[in-house]
This record gives C-alpha cells, sequence and structure tokens, in this order.
C-alpha cells in the first residue's frame, strides 16, 4: 500500500519535472558549430589538405614514398626496408579517409548531380584516391567515408577500382560546362576554369591510363587515346597546384612538405637526396642543379667548400648513425620554403605521359617532341618557386645534348620515365607509382635485406587499426594479395 | 491535484502526535577543555524528539518525566543520560576514538547516526591533514583509508592525483569519485594533463583545497549512499567538510605554520661502463661528438675525448651523483591564520593561507593563497542562514614538463651519454646569443634548456560560494534552499623561445579556461516518530546542476624582437579561436528511512536525473535524457539488539543495494556538424576560407546513461571495551550500456563513435581492523590496519568488438586495453617469438623477432593495498607512522624502452666488447630449433630489444615509509598561565621516506611514476621526475 503511493508520489513529481527538461534542446545545441555550410568550402579544403598538412606528407609521401623510389634518402627505418612504425604506416590511410575523404564524398553527395562543383570535386577524388589505391592495392573506395550506412567498409579490388576510376573521370568530363554553376575562387587549382578542369580530367585519365599499360594493354590504349583526344594539359600555365602564402607556417599556409624540413631545425637528420638522383642529376650537367641542392653545415650556414657539381647524394640505406651533413638537401630558400608550391599534376609529367603513349603507338604524333617539351616544362615549372629565377633556354638546349638525356628512340621508355622521376620530386606518391610501373629509373636497392628482403617494396601494409577494426573485409583483401600483408606484394597493375 | 493532495495525506499520515506527561530539562555542553559545544543533538531516546545546541552549548527541550536523552556530536562519543527528576544537565563529552557513533555528513549535508548507515564509509579528520603535507590534499589520503586507491603520479607537486574507489567502472576518462564540497558537487576536473607526445599537468580542483579549512573527510564508498548524487557518484563520493565558526569567548585565533623541505631520493639507474659513440667508437671529433650521441661508444677509459662543444673531457661516467646535483632542494612554506568566533545569533570563521612552493628543477614554482570566510546566522527561532565564500588563486611557473616534451630535464637524462656532466649545459647561449646544441636530435634538448629558456606560466582563480536558508516550519518539518557557485577562470601562458631546436622560430601560446559551475537545490525534511519504537526520516529535493565553459586559444609564432615574450611580438598571428560549452542537470529525489527501537535502520531512496546533453536538438522524441535509479540500505545493531557478552561493546550488520548511472557526455556530441577554418588562406586573388566536417568521431544520434548496479554488505564491531575495532565490507558492482567511443576503421572516415554497449564488473573486500593494546593515563598505543582488494573483469565490449585502444605508449611497442575477459588497463604489448621450450627465435638477421600477436603483461591497478598506521603517545609526544603498499600492479616503463634503444640501459651492456661490435643473441635461430648463430649488431640488437614490450614492464608493487612523525603538544594549563595562548603543538614530519620494497629497483624508477591520473593512459611511465622524500615541521598556536 505504502509503496503504491510512493510510485504514485514519484510519477506526479516525475510529470511536474518533465516541463524542467524543455531547455534542454536549446542549451544542447552547438553554439559553436554550424550543422550546414556551404560545400564549395570544403572543396577548397580537401584541395589544399591533400598537401598541406606536415605529419602527412612527412609519412606517406617522404618517409615512404619519396624514399623507396630513391629520390630522397634518410635515417629512417624505411630507408632499411622496415615498416615497424604503426604511426607511420596508417598516416596517409588515414589522412585520405579521414581527412580528405571524409568531406570529398560529404560534399560530393550534397551537391547536385551533374553539377560543376560535383565534376570538379569527383575528378580530383579519382586523382587522390589513386595515390592511395597505388600505395596499398586494394582499398575501401565504393563503401568508404558513408558514415552509418557503412560501418565496416569492404575493400574493393584494385582493377574495379581503376574502372570505377575511368567511369567517374569520363562522365564527370563531360559533365563540366561553362553554362553551369560557377564554382570560381573556391578552386584552388584554376579558379573555376571549366576548360582547365576538362584537361586536368583527361591529364589524370592519361595518368590512369598509363598505370594500367600492363596489366591491360589494350584498355590502356583505348584510355589513353579517348585522353588525348580529349585533349590534356598543354601548358605550365595548366598545372595543377596548391599556393601557399607562407604566411603562417602551421595551417593551411604552408606546403606541408616544406614544414617538414623548415619545422625540425637544421641540424636535424631528416632528409638528405639519394645519390642516384644527385649522380644522375650531376653527371649530365643539369642546369636544375642550382636550384635543386644546396650541402649545409649543421649549423643552417651553407658549406661553401661544395659547389655545383660536387654535391654529394646520400646512398639508401646507409647506416643511420652516419653524418648526413656531407650530403646534398632540397635548397632551404627555394625548394623548401613555406610558400613552395605542391604541385599535383604537372604539364611536364602530361609531356612524358603522351611521350611513351606515342612510343607504345597508342597515338600518331612526335615522341621526342613530347619528351622534349616535358624537360622544357619541367625546367621551367622551377620557377613557380620563389627565390627560383628561370632557367634560360640556351641552358635546357644545351641539357637536352647530355649523353643521357639526348633522345634515343631504343632507350625511350627509360629516358622519358627517369625524367618523370625528376621532374616528380617531392611527389613521392607518382614517383615510386611510376618506378614500380615501369621499372625506371634504374635504381639499385640501398639496403640488402630488411622486410623485401634487399628488393625495392612493392607497396605498404595495411594499418593495424583496419586488421583490428574491419576484420572481415581486411582479411580477404589480404587473402588476394601474393604472400600477405606485406610489402613485397604486387599491386594489380604490377606486372613488369 | 489529486496527486498532490495524496502527497499530503501519505506525509501527514506518517506523523500523528502522540502525547505524555513532560517536562522542560536544560542544560550546557562542553568539551573535556571546557569549551561549549554548539550543534550538539540532544534527542529524548525512543522518540524523534530533539533538539540542537545553541552557540553557548546551551539547550532546552521539553521532554517525557522518564526519559533517556542521547548527546550526539560529530567525532565525540555518544553520551545517554537518564533524566531522573533532574530539570538541568551539564554533559561534558569525550573524543570517540573510534567514531563509530556519532554522525555521518551524507548527500546535500544530511547527517545520519552512524549507526543507521547501511552503507560503508570511511573518515578522516582534518589534523590528519595538517601535520606532514603534500601540495595537492587528496595525496595525502593515501594509504589511509580502506578502498580509497590513490596514487600521485609523476606530475609536478601540484599535479592532480589519481583516485579510485573500488575499481575502474567506465573504459575511459577520468573514473575520478564526485567531491563534494559542504554538500556542493565541486569541480574537479584535470583540465591539462600530460599525453605520451608531452604536456604539463596543471591540476585538478582539489589541489586548490587549503587542508587547514578541512574539518573532516567523508568517503561514501558504496552506491547507496552515493545513489542521492546521481549520475556524478558512479565511482563514488569523497565529502569534504570544511571548518565553520564557532561561539566562543573573545576572538579566536589559531596559526599555523609549516615547512617542508624536498630532495632527491630515486634516480635511475642507468649503465656507467660505455660512453657515447657509435660501432663501439667514442667520437673523435667535435662533429662526431655531436652525431654520435647514442651510448654505443667505447668503454669508458677516462681519456680525454671531444664532446659537442669542442671542449676535451675525460671520457669516463659522471655517475649518479651528477644527476643527483641536476636537481635542487624543493621547499614548501605554509602559512595559514583563521580567527573565529561570533555571539549566539551569528558566528563565522575566517582564514587566509599561503602556501609557496619551490620545486625540485630550476624555476620552477608554485604559490597559492586561500581566502576562506564562513558565516551563519540564527535570525530566528525558525530561520538560520548560511553563507561562504571561498578564494583560491594559484600562481604557477613553469610547470614541469612531461614525458616526450623535449623541454623535460628528465628526457635529456634518459637518453644522455655517461661522459657528459650536466655542469656543461648550464649556458644555455654562446657570447652572440646563438643557441648552443648538443646534439642532431632536435626533440632532446639539453636538461638546462626547458627550465631557463622556455617559459610555461599558469594562473588559476577560483571562487566557490554558496548562500543556505534554513527554515524550521515545524519542530518535525525543515525546509532548506541553497544556491552555489562554483567559477574558475584558469589562464596559461607558454612560450618556445626562439632557438629552440625543434621550433627555432619561437612561438607564443595563450589559452584561457573559464569554468562556471551553479548549483541550485532545495531540500525538504521531515523527521518524525511513529510510535516509540518506530521513527521515520524523510527527504525529499530537487536539485539542478548548470555548467558552461569557455575556451579561448590564441597562439603566434616567430619571435620579432629575440626574446621579447608578448604575442604582439610575434611576427606570424594565429586567430584566437573561441568555444563555449553548456550543460544541465536536472535531477529530484527523495529519500527515506525507518526505524525500529534504534537497532533496526531501513532506508530507501530514488532519484531520477535528466541530461541536456542526452537530447538531440535535431531528434528531441527521440532522446532518453533521462535515468532513474534507487537504492536500499539496511542497517542492524546487534549489539542494541540482543544482550551481548562483556566483551562484545559494539556489532552491526549492514547490507545495501543501489543503482546509479552515468550520462556525464561531452555536450553537443549527437549531431554533425561542419568547421570554417580561423586561418582564411591566402590566395594570390584574396582570401579563401574552408570548411569541413568536424571532429573523428561519428555522431551517434541516440545515447541512454549508463547504468551501474552494485552492492555491498558488511559488518562493523567494537570488541574488549573498544580495544578492538573491525569493518568489513564485501560489494560487487557492474556497469553496463557504457557510453564508450567504439573504434571504427579509418575507412568510415571517423575513428570511432560513442554507443551504449559494454559491460564492467568490480567485486572486491574492504576491511579495517584497530587496536589499543596499551591505554595507561601516560602511555597509548594505537594501530591500525587497512586493506582492500578490487576484482575488476571487462564481460563484454562492443557486439564483434573484444578489445578497445585506450592509450599507446610513446615506442608503440604496446598499449593500454580494455580486452575482452581481462580488466580495464591492461597493458598488452610485445613479446619475443618463442619456440615451445620457450627459448628466444632469431631471424636471418640475428635479432630477435617479435611474435606476431601481442600479450597482456599487466595491469597498474593493484591486486591488493592498504596501509599500517600506528600512533605511540607519551604524555604530550606523540609518534606516528604510516605505511602503505600496493601489490601486484606492473608499470610499463618508457624510460627503460629509450634505455635499450640509445643505449644506457643497465641491462644493455652484454656483449659490448666484441671486436667487431656484434652479439649472439641467447636463443635459436629462424628455425627455432638450432641455436641462433648469427651475429647482429649491439645497436641493432638492443634497438630491438627496447620494443619487446615485456622487457619493460616491471612489477608496480612496493611498501613504503609513508609517514614518520613527531609531535608535541604543551599543557594547556600551562599555557593558559601565558594568558593568550591556548594551545601550541610542534611536529617533526617526514613523507615519502624510503621503500621498503620496490618492484622497480633495479631500473630505479618510482612504482607510482606514471604520467597521467586518467583511466585511458594508466600504467605507463615515461622519463619520470625522480621521486622525492619530504620533511619539515609544523608550528600550530592557537590564540
Amino acid at each position: 500500500m505504502q509503496n503504491m503511493k510512493g510510485k504514485y508520489i514519484w510519477s506526479f513529481i516525475l510529470i511536474c519535472c518533465l516541463s524542467c527538461t524543455k531547455d534542454f534542446e536549446e542549451i544542447n545545441t552547438n553554439p559553436n558549430r554550424p550543422t550546414e555550410i556551404d560545400p564549395r568550402l570544403q572543396f577548397s579544403y580537401v584541395q589544399n589538405r591533400a598537401s598541406s598538412e606536415r605529419s602527412d606528407q612527412w609519412r606517406g609521401n617522404l618517409i615512404y614514398c619519396s624514399i623507396w623510389a630513391q629520390q630522397l634518402s634518410g635515417s629512417w627505418e624505411t630507408d632499411r626496408y622496415i615498416t615497424a612504425n604503426e604511426d607511420w604506416l596508417s598516416a596517409w590511410w588515414n589522412n585520405s579517409y579521414q581527412r580528405v575523404g571524409k568531406d570529398l564524398i560529404d560534399l560530393i553527395n550534397r551537391t547536385e548531380e551533374g553539377s560543376n562543383l560535383r565534376a570538379m570535386a569527383t575528378i580530383f577524388k579519382v586523382f587522390f584516391f589513386q595515390r592511395l589505391t597505388d600505395m596499398y592495392g586494394d582499398v575501401p573506395y565504393s563503401e568508404a567515408n558513408r558514415g552509418a550506412e557503412f560501418l565496416q567498409p569492404k575493400f574493393d579490388r584494385q582493377s574495379e577500382i581503376y574502372n570505377s576510376f575511368i567511369e567517374e573521370l569520363t562522365q564527370s568530363v563531360a559533365d563540366l560546362d561553362a553554362a553551369k554553376d560557377e564554382v570560381g575562387s573556391a578552386d584552388l587549382f584554376y579558379n573555376g576554369d571549366i576548360d582547365q578542369w576538362k584537361k586536368f580530367g583527361n591529364s589524370v585519365l592519361l595518368r590512369i591510363a598509363m598505370r594500367i599499360s600492363n596489366v591491360d594493354p589494350d584498355r590502356a590504349q583505348t584510355v589513353g587515346k579517348q585522353a588525348l583526344d580529349g585533349g590534356v594539359m598543354t601548358s605550365n600555365n595548366d598545372i595543377a597546384y596548391v599556393y601557399f602564402s607562407g604566411n603562417n607556417v602551421d595551417g593551411p599556409n604552408a606546403n606541408g612538405v616544406s614544414e617538414v624540413f623548415q619545422d625540425n631545425g637544421i641540424t636535424a637528420h631528416l632528409f638528405r637526396y639519394s645519390d642516384e638522383f644527385v649522380n644522375f642529376i650531376i653527371n649530365n650537367d643539369d642546369p636544375r642543379e642550382e636550384i635543386l641542392m644546396e650541402t649545409y653545415n649543421n649549423d643552417g650556414t651553407i658549406d661553401n667548400t661544395v659547389g655545383a657539381g660536387n654535391h654529394l647524394g646520400r646512398p639508401n640505406g646507409i647506416d643511420p648513425g652516419t653524418n648526413d651533413f656531407v650530403f646534398a638537401q632540397p635548397r632551404r630558400d627555394v625548394m623548401v620554403t613555406y610558400d613552395a608550391p605542391a604541385i599535383y599534376l604537372s604539364f611536364a609529367e602530361v609531356s612524358f605521359l603522351k611521350a611513351e603513349a606515342i612510343v607504345k603507338g597508342w597515338v600518331e604524333g612526335d615522341a621526342q617532341q613530347a619528351y622534349e617539351e616535358g624537360i622544357y616544362a619541367a625546367c621551367k615549372q622551377l620557377s613557380l618557386y620563389p627565390n627560383a629565377g628561370e632557367i634560360s633556354d640556351a641552358d635546357i638546349a644545351d641539357y637536352l645534348e647530355e649523353n643521357e638525356v639526348e633522345f634515343d628512340l631504343d632507350d625511350a621508355i627509360e629516358q622519358i620515365n627517369t625524367q618523370k622521376w625528376i621532374a616528380l620530386l617531392f611527389d613521392g606518391f607518382e614517383a615510386y607509382a611510376n618506378y614500380r610501373r615501369s621499372g625506371y629509373p634504374e635504381i639499385t636497392p640501398g639496403f640488402a635485406s630488411g622486410e623485401s628482403g634487399g628488393e625495392i617494396p612493392r607497396r605498404l601494409r595495411y594499418p593495424v587499426a583496419e586488421k583490428v577494426n574491419n576484420a572481415q573485409s581486411y582479411d580477404e583483401a589480404v587473402g588476394r594479395l601474393n604472400g600477405g600483408d606485406v610489402i613485397t606484394a604486387r599491386m594489380w597493375w604490377d606486372v613488369n | 491535484m489529486l496527486m498532490k493532495n495524496h502527497l499530503i495525506l501519505f506525509l501527514l499520515s506518517c506523523f500523528s502526535l502522540t502525547g505524555y506527561a513532560q517536562i522542560a530539562v536544560e542544560g550546557t555542553v562542553t568539551d573535556k577543555a571546557g569549551e561549549p559545544l554548539a550543534f550538539v543533538t540532544v534527542a529524548e531516546e525512543e522518540t524523534t524528539n530533539g533538539t540542537t545546541t545553541d552557540l553557548d552549548g546551551r539547550y532546552k527541550l521539553t521532554v517525557d518525566e522518564g526519559a533517556i536523552l542521547r548527546f550526539t556530536y560529530v567525532g565525540m562519543q555518544d553520551q545517554l543520560v537518564p533524566l531522573e527528576g533532574r530539570k538541568q544537565i551539564d554533559v561534558v563529552m569525550d573524543e570517540d576514538a573510534y567514531q563509530l557513533d556519532g554522525v555521518v555528513v551524507t548527500a546535500f549535508g544530511i547527517e545520519k547516526e552512524k549507526k543507521a548507515a547501511g552503507f560503508a564509509f570511511s573518515e578522516v579528520n582534518g589534523s590528519e591533514l595538517t601535520e606532514a603535507r603534500e601540495v595537492n590534499v587528496a595525496a595525502q589520503l593515501v594509504g589511509k583509508v580502506p578502498g580509497l586507491d590513490i596514487t600521485k603520479p609523476s606530475n609536478g607537486p601540484s599535479g592532480s592525483t589519481r583516485i579510485v574507489i573500488r575499481g575502474l567502472s567506465q573504459f575511459q576518462g577520468e573514473n575520478r569519485p564526485l567531491i563534494v564540497i559542504d554538500g556542493i558537487p565541486a569541480d574537479n576536473s584535470n583540465i591539462n594533463r600530460a599525453g605520451l607526445y608531452g604536456g604539463r599537468d596543471s591540476g585538478d580542483g582539489l589541489s586548490a583545497v587549503n587542508p587547514d579549512d578541512i574539518e573532516n573527510i567523508t568517503v561514501l564508498l558504496g552506491p547507496s549512499a552515493a545513489a542521492l548524487y546521481g549520475s556524478r557518484a558512479g565511482n563514488g563520493v569523497i565529502l569534504i567538510t570544511t571548518k565553520k565558526g564557532t561561539v566562543r569567548k573573545g576572538l579566536g585565533v589559531e596559526y599555523s605554520s609549516n615547512f617542508v623541505t624536498e630532495e632527491v631520493t630515486i634516480l635511475p639507474n642507468f649503465q656507467e661502463e660505455y660512453g657515447q659513440g657509435a660501432n663501439g667508437q667514442k667520437p673523435t671529433s667535435q662533429q662526431e661528438a655531436f652525431d654520435n650521441w647514442r651510448s654505443w661508444g667505447a668503454r669508458l677509459d677516462g681519456s680525454m675525448t671531444p664532446v659537442f662543444n669542442g671542449e676535451m673531457l675525460p671520457y669516463s661516467a659522471v655517475g649518479q651523483d651528477d644527476l643527483r646535483d641536476f636537481y635542487q632542494r624543493g621547499n614548501t612554506w605554509t602559512n595559514t591564520l583563521a580567527f573565529n568566533g561570533g555571539n549566539e545569533k551569528m558566528n563565522a570563521r575566517l582564514s587566509l593561507s599561503a602556501l609557496s612552493n619551490e620545486g625540485i628543477i630550476l624555476n620552477s614554482r608554485y604559490d597559492r593563497y586561500n581566502l576562506n570566510f564562513v558565516s551563519r546566522a540564527q535570525l530566528t527561532d525558525r530561520v538560520d542562514v548560511e553563507a561562504k565564500v571561498n578564494y583560491t588563486q594559484e600562481d604557477a611557473e613553469n610547470r614541469v614538463n612531461l614525458t616526450d616534451n623535449p623541454s623535460n630535464p628528465s628526457k635529456y637524462f634518459t637518453i644522455a651519454p655517461a661522459n657528459l656532466p650536466h655542469s656543461i649545459f648550464r649556458r644555455t647561449r654562446n657570447e652572440l646569443g646563438n643557441p648552443i646544441y648538443w646534439s642532431n636530435n632536435p626533440f632532446t634538448l639539453s636538461p638546462y634548456w626547458g627550465p631557463v629558456e622556455n617559459v610555461n606560466n599558469d594562473t588559476k582563480r577560483r571562487v566557490l560560494g554558496y548562500a543556505l536558508a534554513r527554515w524550521r516550519i515545524l519542530d518535525w518539518l525543515t525546509i532548506q534552499g541553497r544556491v552555489a557557485t562554483d567559477e574558475t577562470t584558469h589562464d596559461f601562458f607558454n612560450v618556445e623561445i626562439d632557438g629552440t631546436q625543434h621550433n627555432i622560430p619561437g612561438a607564443i601560446f595563450i589559452d584561457d579556461f573559464n569554468t562556471v559551475e551553479r548549483n541550485y537545490d532545495v531540500l525538504i525534511r521531515a523527521t518524525r516518530s511513529i510510535n516509540a519504537k518506530i521513527g521515520l526520516d524523510v527527504t525529499a529535493g530537487a536539485v539542478r546542476t548548470d555548467r558552461s565553459e569557455r575556451i579561448s586559444s590564441t597562439s603566434g609564432s616567430d619571435f620579432i624582437n629575440p626574446g621579447f615574450l608578448s604575442i604582439n611580438n610575434m611576427a606570424i598571428r594565429n586567430p584566437g579561436q573561441v568555444s563555449t560549452l553548456q550543460s544541465r542537470n536536472n535531477g529530484i529525489f527523495a529519500t527515506a528511512s525507518l526505524s525500529y527501537d534504534n537497532y533496526l535502520y531501513l532506508e530507501g531512496s530514488v532519484r531520477t536525473d535528466f541530461f541536456s546533453v542526452l537530447t538531440n536538438p535535431l531528434d528531441v522524441d527521440g532522446s532518453t535524457t533521462s535515468i532513474t535509479y534507487a537504492s536500499s540500505a539496511l542497517s542492524f545493531v546487534l549489539s542494541d539488539a540482543v544482550e551481548l557478552p562483556d566483551w562484545i561493546s559494539y556489532a552491526k550488520f549492514r547490507a545495501g543495494y543501489g543503482t546509479s548511472g552515468f550520462g556525464q557526455i561531452d555536450p553537443y556530441s549527437q549531431v554533425q556538424v561542419y568547421q570554417v577554418s580561423p586561418d582564411p588562406k591566402e590566395m594570390p586573388e584574396g582570401n579563401v576560407t574552408f570548411g569541413n566536417i568536424d571532429g573523428d568521431s561519428f555522431r551517434n544520434p541516440s545515447l541512454k546513461p549508463s547504468q551501474t548496479r552494485s552492492f555491498e554488505i558488511g559488518t562493523d564491531w567494537r570488541l574488549f571495551k573498544s580495544k578492538v575495532g573491525l569493518q568489513l565490507t564485501y560489494y560487487q558492482q557492474r556497469t553496463d550500456r557504457h557510453i564508450f567511443p567504439s573504434p571504427l576503421p579509418a575507412s568510415t572516415g571517423f575513428s570511432s563513435y560513442l554507443i551504449n554497449a559494454g559491460e564492467v564488473e568490480n567485486k572486491g573486500i574492504e576491511a579495517l581492523v584497530s587496536y589499543q593494546p596499551i591505554q595507561t593515563t601516560h602511555f597509548s598505543w594505537e594501530v591500525s590496519v587497512n586493506f582492500a582488494r578490487n576484482v575488476n573483469k571487462v564481460i563484454s565490449l562492443n557486439e564483434g568488438i573484444d578489445q578497445l585502444n585506450l592509450g599507446d605508449d610513446r615506442t608503440f611497442s604496446a598499449n593500454i586495453v580494455a580486452q575482452k575477459g581481462g580488466r580495464i588497463g591492461d597493458i598488452w604489448g610485445n613479446v619475443y617469438a618463442r619456440n615451445d621450450a620457450g627459448q628466444i627465435i632469431h631471424g636471418d638477421d640475428g635479432l630477435p623477432v617479435i611474435a606476431e600477436d601481442r600479450e597482456i603483461l599487466g595491469n597498474f591497478n593493484p591486486n591488493w593495498y592498504g596501509g599500517l598506521t600506528s600512533t605511540f603517545s607519551y604524555k604530550n609526544l606523540s609518534l606516528s607512522f604510516l605505511i602503505d603498499t600496493k601489490q601486484g600492479g606492473e608499470i610499463l616503463s618508457t624510460t627503460s624502452s629509450f634505455g635499450y634503444l640509445f643505449g644506457r640501459h643497465i641491462n644493455s651492456v652484454e656483449g659490448r666488447d666484441s671486436p667487431d661490435f656484434t652479439i649472439i643473441g641467447d636463443g635459436v635461430g629462424p628455425d627455432g630449433v638450432t641455436p641462433n648463430t648469427t651475429p647482429a649488431r649491439i645497436d641493432d640488437y638492443y634497438e630491438r630489444i627496447s620494443s619487446i614490450s615485456e622487457e619493460n614492464v616491471y612489477d608496480a608493487s612496493y611498501i613504503k615509509l609513508r609517514q614518520l612523525s613527531l609531535s608535541y603538544t604543551f599543557d594547556r594549563e600551562l599555557l593558559r598561565k601565558t594568558k593568550f595562548i591556548e594551545g601550541l603543538t610542534i611536529s617533526v614530519v617526514g613523507r615519502n621516506l624510503f621503500f621498503f620494497t620496490n618492484g622497480l629497483d633495479e631500473i630505479g624508477l618510482d612504482p607510482e611514476a606514471i604520467y597521467t591520473a586518467t583511466a585511458d593512459d594508466i600504467g605507463i611511465e615515461y622519463a619520470a621526475l625522480p621521486s622525492t622524500r619530504s620533511y619539515g615541521f609544523n608550528i600550530n598556536v592557537k590564540f
């Protein structure tokens, strides 16, 4: 009886109290952050974020790709083919999905189908996710970044991802139309210029075609021809790059790669040019040498005893205790200034792709001309870097006559891809992928053992977090890898 | 309306009036010293008739002719006095040796007779906290209270303290008990602490409390006691009652002065046989000394060898004394002056206190000022009011940099070569003002760089106060209302000076935190006897808590004028960020207790909490914002119920069951939001603003509060004329529907999402035994032992998830996890790959192979812990000590790991003398059968060992002489002759004097040297400060 009364009373008080929660909705509404924003703000964000974050560039781009492509060398475990550091291993993966991918997919989903913004974002998405799949192999793509819909996204086969890339690019390039919505200054590449976006879209398509040229030559030719016929980049004005003001060095106003070199002090053992890279430059009297490199003392001053032609590259894989100050570094006042540009896709690379396409017989044309255009563009594009000055046409002409540089149809594939390797400095992603696809430049592994047993690794291991939190999809993907989740397993397209 | 009538009828039906022949009695209550005691409860036995004494200790009460009066007062033994026809009864009350009688203060300041309490609680008297002091008062509770697991991490004297009651029940976060000061929940958050990448600990709410103001501390261990505080009390409650004004003749003045000096005791043991260098060779040039700072050099031979600055120094070990010499003596002065007094109608207490601490690291200071004023007034017979204001200011200069922060001197010493004396680093810059660097590793500065060059200052100002009014409407019915505020501003100013090796342009960071918590509560209490044997005590009330936080941060980098410490002097300034957080909780509660014949007590309570943070503003109807919990407790005093043998003075059994809940998530957790970049990107054509999805946590639109169900039984005994006391409690509690971030694969775009899932069980026992073997006029000896054991078990996590990562160690070779079937806080790390015979397998490269799967290697939480206190008194002299212990916990040492990595580990010397700088590891080769014959380079070999966590996990068990004190209290009679001094006590004290046993003896670390007080990365040591002992004196004078 008493108990019943108690319950009545409590119910009564509870009813009275329901009114006291009426402000809760207002109290728990976030006063600091909006629930909706213009998707164009996200488009600027993802374009920038893909190159502005120090730790992502440091790890994904430099520690793995640039070192394994032997553009750079340094006292990192990866230089000795060890990939024990989970934090580094997962950095680019996490950046791809949790930073860039998350907003990219969200903005695409919130944008009208067929619109210019959607087309540009989709082209950028393909460009960006190609880097990721080329590092790991099969990765979540179709189900990635879909929030509650897929809490454990499946890993798509790389071949299917490439199919999707080609479809998405074709559709997006077709969708672009100057009469539709204006993206304007939210586009950091081209200020919303539709023609340049079409060229960029086709250039990415050409890169994709070349990547699959060994595994599926017929399709590669069809797609490559489609891209070239559709119109690719035609000059350095078409370079897809992100400008940095260099003001405010920690945020999006500074180049992430430069931050690595600048922020950690001149005394740091970070990265040096690989001896393979320096030797090729020096052996051919490359006019870029002065702009690219300098040897510094441990107090940051320039080592005046080392001049042009005398720079030493750091052999990959050498003992981490070696004194690194004898080796050449990127010039701090030019190549790695906070306001250095981040080049995503260059006309130089497109020219090399075109030259190779001609050599492969995909299209008619003058391979030598495309090759030399590529070298010319690669030299001239250094003017985008502050304090670089401009390399004269005469110097470039001299360079084109150097022994290893002068076009020779028999060695064309090697020459084209070696030149591309130099042009791709600080784009380790593409340099490493193109090396694995083409087999060039001819580089000697720097270390005799490690996880790859003294071979240049063919991929990165998946992050452990994916193994733990997405076990089933992970296991399926690893099952498809030759030898399991190891750095010697190959990409679907890596059949050379 | 109908309901309301029901309520009134219900209340009235409970309190029918009864009548007998009445008589008026009056008198005065004093203590042994003759001081009048105010607010002593004077009750007529077997009724609920009673009153309290006024400020002069006087009382008046109309009672039954044959009545027996019971006098009850906190800290005093109850007195039962039969009336026997008298109209005047004066009583002198005795202090209660065991404090088993009297009252205990529970929720909202409700006092409850101790014997009626059906739950476990422990008390600590304020005087125990003022003798031998620590800067953070919570650190002084170590070993004193059964069931209170306290650790003072290695986070500086003013850092926060880890307090765990009955084990960890939440997967993440602080797992702290609720701190209640004078009935009002107080903010005890720790806004700034170390993580694996560095940081500083800027203390918690308790670090601001002045122990001189504490009357006593009551720890409510169990659920039924905590149920009334609702959701915030899921981890137990610590009630602090502060000193109030007393009625007395003239002004009472109390002054106490305490000086404690602190010195380094335990220092890391590093190998001192091999110096800096590489390949077993010592440096041959300044450049080599700069590059080859790791300790892979030659055997130290005393020869003159170049070091980083070009000097030639003997290539010999500087030894541990050099390290000891780096640390200075720490000193802490505390001075407190308190005034109290008043008349019958009004009294007040004012105290002023200043603490000044100089740390063991150069330029590290901490000052604390407290002002506390409390007053109460009897406005009419039935109305009284009370108000308190407490202001605390903490000024910290250069709080110790912890863990990975390059400015942490201990980080330098973790990797320092054996042959470099610290004095060589005293000069941080050359004549031109250019920085001097010692190695090519920019993330390890010289030990003087941080303390001398970099700056971190913070100031915390806190105002805590309340106003209370109480109206005794009827003799048995009281209503009370209270408004309380707790407001903190905490401002940080941090500088990485230009020239700091890892940030040469330099930077300044300014962060300001403002936290306001307001509590409003109203409660109604009715106390009646239904008949001669049955009494009823009902309290009902409502409480509202409003909390708001504002955080504003700004920073700049690149000094324009070198060394000028102003944000306005920075070439690059980041735009400020301001964010505000708001939340509100509403709660209603009722509690009723029924007593039968003063030996059987039944208590029940119910509370409902409503949380604004669980409201989804986009889906209000889908939100579950409230949780109701209930508790009941039974107390049976056997010794009052039946006649027991003479040697049993007191015997009580108790049992309690209760539920409580936790719904305290961050505000705005349900709805995905975007952030707009504070930092517009400057493009050639003009600024572009960025926007992106805010946060890595996928937003779960609907969350419910978690729920804890717990049960306890216990018994309290006093035997042999109270010479022996015994308390024993067994408890079991299960928390389910946890709110925790369940991990998501990165490919979702998020790292986690908040869910309701998982179940955790804690069960254990707590025991307290006290014994007074000797009690004569001049000599007494008391000893008391407490013991607690808790067993934690993770019963389940989210579906499909067997393990939750709680934290990583800096080498990423181990994590702290909650694993299904394991315990919260398990250390899960790399182990050697071994063959079936247990031999270590080595690879083709001759290095030990790391097993594919990590294993659980330990857990910081002890299997059991306890303390032993003993006090000897002879006449005016008293000697006491406290020994405490924790047994069965483990700690993961990053210092050990880095010791192997850089060559200073005490066990990294084997094989070093080999001519080719190689070692053949003991064990088998890649086939797992044949002995290993492949040599590996010495540095590679030990680098591998550094990442095998089983080599770096140590037993954190210890037995420690925590406290020793000797005090002399001058005779009151003697002092009275001075006419103005009323009391004088002088004591000599020592804290943390030495270890009897220490599981980390080998590497020279303190078993408490973890770096954070939270559950997230509990159990990891990283470049800890050396542990210290302190001693000093204390003078207390009363005028």
